[in-house]
């Protein structure tokens, strides 16, 4: 990623860059400071709670292991932490049962969202039509409102439908991704040339054609951006799976499952938890949440080379 | 080319698909509240929900029963939790999902559960007739409801006086007969020994211990839509003087007793009143107070009356749904037979006392083994004998008082407040969320 | 909660071309293949958010029945004013507003503060920066929560000093106490939100002509003076847009009181948001009119942000007009 190239010296005495060295003055010494400062109270608590996920329980109870715990961390601990955490709902396998849920919605939503928003966004793009500027205002404001305003409504529609509980309904909804549209929209701006949709139009083919023969071939980041976007965004959904997914144990999503085991924890509920044949401390929840994100890191590191390239768009999603 | 009408005609098949969706929609948006009961045979296999603690049980009717085809669901058992509300809404909603059987781990739910939107649970008058003689009036008293028995009680837990024998020989200290003498006791116990305490204040039951024992009209159902609620009444003022002097004096601890740090801090508890339960699942499982220290005696009584009083905390109900008939409902009724009464669980495995009279001697039998309790035979009279002290006028509501307790009360004690201060909006909110269920406040 | 990309072009759209002198599209094949191609994303539309709307606006109407008397039939505004005249409904508008007005000042502080200081700061080690800034952003809603849980309870948490030196021993202490909460969620959002909005911000910053800042400090402008006098003015569009957004995000607050609620044994007000109490509506009364006048209430509120957002922030410039 390309920074300012320039170099703006700090504080009140200019410092020269040669070859190289500047000098420090007070005013670069505070910044720096100050920024070490933050990046260490940003980065202390998710080394601690990563490390967490590593401890044993008699460790954390004993408050052994040295800073922030790291003298504890082994393997066996998670073996034992998985053991707990899986173990947990009525014949074990709950947690594994939610990751794939969570896998179905999120990755069922990012495909649907992927096959509406290229589409839609070149035709807003490339094609005149009457209503466009209305359906990119409409794809504007729904996509600065927070996703949870309408999950009451969403959950009134789909009880009407009779289909409270099922995954698919879930996934449908998900699809609807504003911002994934907006994203489309911006790389076709500026990616795709008017002439070449009026050279291909002029040769006889089809609005359609022209989007398949020549937009989507060019569409790959696009793709990339749109699918990585609403994964993240279906994966971390809290409250339309607590609306929709609640009424069916074997159809819950990750991120209510937590919620779970946080309700089934000795920390917070010791006298369920003791009818419980797993115990759910600290490191088991750690583990839990841990295992929870990895699907996230794996998809940002695959749109690694397609997010910080520079074509991108500087906008942002609530 | 096609003509401009195209164009007209397009916007209008746009808004007319989205109408007749809408219509379809609300077409099939369905009436709330079945009057006609439908009901559905699944041919035998069965679905319950329990929560953790009572697994056991049904994993005991599956062993019991490997003929019927049962799937165990296991729910959130955290107490005044509000999760199951949602799920029976929504099954309400799409007129399926129902369990057959389940396990209320707020005992608050039976109202909403036979209330009149809900209406899950079957009326099990003629369907149990010979489960329910076995039950006392009082302790199946809140599945008593308009007549009907709606419900089936899990276990009995009357609140009995709880207090540390070896503590009070070694110091010299009487047990108290009366509430007042309780009190007075706590505050000097406190002033003599910093950190020993004498109750908790800071769960949903603690209401229970305390309110429901002296009579406080917090529950008091006048009707199915109508409650009397007064906490000025007499009943209340003499509660909440006792908790006041307490508490003033530190001389109760401001945790729950489900609270995870209540266990570093149990064996500091001197005396208490509390559920039967408190023997074996919080002194000897979650606090591990050593063996031979603990005891239980009858209830208080209150100073001028002659009957001890007790409250009730718990002590777990089993819906059966309406929506069965066939040989679903034939299983399910055994299987609601089987956990309210058979020892296999009950005995073997309850740590509660069974609220079926015919199974509790062979309970505290087995419990007795245990020889945890400094004085086990007067203990378990105890618990025996409590169940008829558990005041009346109390059944459960569509409002939590708990909940009210835990969110107004509780958080107050804890940052110093005191409970006269606090208790005008316990009071407060307690008739906000009556009245927005609906009661008339009488 | 926000997921950023980076822009180092322009942000606003093309301008118009001289097509548009004529208001009326005269090309039937091209409206057709249009349509063709936006049905999937209309179709989408229409499941996902103007029939809920539509459904959520029709029940509204309806009487609002309670657990006692559950008769339905339309009502008119009858949902309105049982929501409206709620006991909670105030409160909840209270504690959002409590909440805003410590979050979002200090949140718009830091997203700019660091931005700039980002900015400012040559080659790897800004770059660096905005990363670590970034990491605790990848724990995202209940994942975050689970880390406060770990940092909120006493005795766990490596912060474990700073709760004995406020007197707090036990997480229902730290979370329930009068006062505490609205702080505990600024600390949350913050630490969750911070990262994604700096890289936002400083994509912004990145885009300034360099040709403008050397001219400033050529003049003899310190780095102090550049940021202020400079930079600030040009990337308002930004700080409005991330704002607004945080305004709208605010709102419609629910996993964190809700699941706090939760790990404090139940001392929270059960209703501390608005979110939380339609759902309470939703699924606790089984009161879908009204749970529906709720959420058409948020709507409408965080509509109007949102066209603050798109018609004021500067961002989206001339496609709209």
């Amino acid at each position: 990623m390309s920074q300012a190239a320039i170099q703006v010296p700090a504080g009140g005495a200019p410092s020269r860059r040669r070859g190289g060295i500047e000098t420090w003055s007070a005013g670069r010494l505070a910044r720096v400071v100050t920024m070490l400062l933050v990046a260490v109270i940003f980065i202390v608590p998710m080394v601690g709670f990563v490390a967490m996920a590593f401890r044993s329980n008699n460790g954390v109870s004993a408050g052994s292991g040295g800073l922030l715990g790291l003298g504890d961390i082994s393997w066996s601990n998670v073996k034992y932490s998985w053991s707990q955490v899986n173990g947990f709902g009525p014949n074990g396998g709950l947690f594994t049962r939610w990751m794939i849920n969570s896998l179905i919605v999120a990755g069922g939503g990012a495909i649907l969202a992927v096959v509406a928003a290229l589409p839609a966004g070149y035709a807003m793009a490339r094609l005149r039509f009457r209503f466009r500027r209305a359906m990119l205002l409409i794809t504007l404001i729904t996509m600065v409102m927070p996703n949870t305003v309408l999950v009451i409504p969403l959950f009134l529609e789909v009880n009407a439908a009779g289909a409270v509980g099922d995954l698919w309904p879930v996934a449908v909804i998900m699809g609807f991704f504003p911002f994934g549209v907006y994203l489309s929209y911006i790389h076709f701006m500026t990616t795709m040339p008017k002439e070449l949709v009026e050279a291909a139009r002029i040769d006889g083919l089809s609005e359609v054609s022209v989007f398949l023969r020549i937009g989507l071939p060019i569409s790959k980041q696009a793709v990339v951006l749109v699918a990585f976007f609403s994964f993240v965004a279906n994966w971390t959904n809290f409250f339309l799976p607590l609306a929709l997914l609640s009424s069916d144990q074997n159809h819950q999503t990750v991120s209510i499952g937590l919620q779970q085991l946080i309700g089934a924890s000795p920390l917070f509920n010791p006298t369920v938890a003791a009818g419980l044949n797993v115990k759910l401390y600290m490191p088991q929840l750690a583990l839990a949440t841990f295992i929870s994100m990895l699907p996230l890191l794996a998809v940002f590191i695959g749109a690694q080379r397609f997010l910080i390239r520079g074509e991108t768009v500087g906008a942002v999603k609530g | 080319m096609k003509p401009p009408s195209g164009r007209l005609g397009k916007k209008c098949a746009v808004a007319a698909a989205v109408l007749a969706a809408l219509s379809l929609v609300s077409a099939c948006g369905s009436s709330s509240g079945a009057s006609s009961v439908k009901q559905t045979d699944s041919g035998g296999a069965i679905t319950v929900w329990v929560d953790p603690p009572r697994v056991p049980a049904a994993e005991a009717f599956k062993k019991a029963h490997p003929e019927i085809k049962v799937s165990i669901n296991q729910i959130d058992g955290t107490v005044g939790g509000k999760g199951l509300q949602q799920q029976f809404a929504q099954f309400n909603q799409a007129g399926k999902g129902w369990p057959d059987a389940i396990f209320f781990p707020s005992n608050d739910d039976i109202a909403w559960a036979s209330g009149a939107q809900v209406n899950y649970t079957a009326d099990l008058t003629k369907l149990l007739p010979d489960v329910i003689k076995g039950y006392s009036d009082q302790v199946l008293a809140p599945c008593k409801i308009d007549g009907q028995i709606r419900c089936l009680r899990n276990d009995a837990a009357p609140d009995v006086f709880w207090y540390n024998k070896k503590f009070f020989q070694q110091n010299g200290y009487t047990v108290p007969k009366t509430w007042e003498q309780y009190a007075a006791l706590a505050v000097r116990i406190a002033k003599e020994h910093p950190g020993k305490f004498s109750g908790f204040t800071g769960d949903a039951y603690a209401p229970d211990r305390y309110l429901w024992a002296s009579g406080c009209p917090t529950n008091d159902r006048l009707s199915a839509t109508e409650v009397h609620i007064d906490l000025n009444d007499p009943k209340c003022e003499r509660a909440k003087n006792l908790l006041n002097q307490m508490v003033s004096a530190k001389a109760v601890s401001t945790l729950g007793i489900f609270d995870a740090d209540a266990a570093k801090v149990g064996k500091d508890l001197v005396m208490s009143p509390g559920a039967a339960w408190w023997g074996d699942y919080l002194f000897r499982q979650t606090w591990k107070i050593p063996a031979g220290q603990m005891t239980a005696v009858a209830p208080l009584s209150w100073q001028g009356e002659s009957t001890p009083a007790a409250g009730d905390e718990g002590g777990g109900l089993w819906g059966i749904s309406r929506h069965i008939t066939g040989k679903e409902l034939q299983n399910t009724l055994t299987f609601a037979k089987f956990v309210a009464t058979d020892p296999a669980w009950q005995v073997q495995l309850s740590t509660g006392l069974p609220a079926y009279g015919p199974d509790q001697d062979a309970w505290i039998q087995k419990q007795e083994k245990e020889n945890y309790f400094a004085d086990n035979a007067t203990t378990f009279a105890a618990m025996k004998s409590a169940i008829a002290d558990v005041q009346p006028n109390h059944p459960y509501m569509l409002y939590n008082t708990g909940s009210v307790w835990t969110e107004t009360m509780a958080p107050a004690l804890v940052s110093g407040k005191s409970v006269n201060d606090a208790w005008s909006s316990f009071s407060r909110d307690l008739v906000n969320q009556a009245k927005s269920m609906g009661y008339t406040i009488k | 909660m926000t997921t950023a990309l980076i822009d180092e072009r322009d942000t606003s759209i093309e301008a118009p071309t001289p097509v548009r002198r004529r208001k009326r599209v005269s090309r039937p094949s091209e409206t057709r293949g249009a349509w063709t191609l936006m049905s999937p994303y209309v179709v989408l539309l229409l499941v996902g958010g103007i029939i809920p709307v539509g459904y959520a606006i029709k029940t509204a109407l309806q009487r609002s029945p309670t657990p006692l008397d559950p008769s339905t039939g339309f009502g008119g505004i009858d949902s309105f004013k049982t929501v409206v005249t709620d006991f909670r409904f105030v409160d909840t508008f209270q504690n959002i507003f409590a909440t805003l007005v410590i979050w979002l000042p200090i949140m718009m502080v830091g997203i700019v503060g660091l931005a700039l200081l980002i900015h400012a700061s040559p080659g790897r080690f800004g770059s660096t920066m905005r990363f670590l800034y970034y990491i605790p952003g990848a724990l995202a809603g209940i994942a975050n929560l689970v880390l406060w849980v770990y940092l909120l309870n006493p005795g766990q948490s490596p912060i474990d000093g700073f709760w004995h030196a406020v007197g707090v021993s036990t997480i229902k202490q730290a979370v329930a106490s009068p006062g505490h909460l609205p702080l505990i969620l600024t600390a949350m959002m913050f630490f969750q939100g911070v990262g994604s909005w700096i890289v936002v911000v400083n994509g912004g910053l990145n885009g300034i002509s360099e040709d403008v800042l050397e001219a400033a400090s050529l003049d003899g402008a310190n780095a102090w003076q550049l940021a202020w006098h400079v930079k600030l003015p040009i990337i308002r569009p930004w700080i409005g847009y991330a704002a607004l957004m945080n305004l709208a995000y605010g709102f419609q607050l629910f996993l964190e009181p809700q699941l706090l609620d939760q790990v404090a044994s139940n001392a929270l007000t059960d209703q501390w948001t608005p979110t939380q109490l339609g759902y309470a509506f939703a699924f606790s009364n089984y009161n879908f009119p009204a749970a529906a006048a709720m959420s058409l209430i948020l709507l409408v509120i965080t509509l109007g942000i949102g066209l603050l957002i798109v018609f004021r922030s500067g961002l989206f410039g001339e496609e709209e007009h």
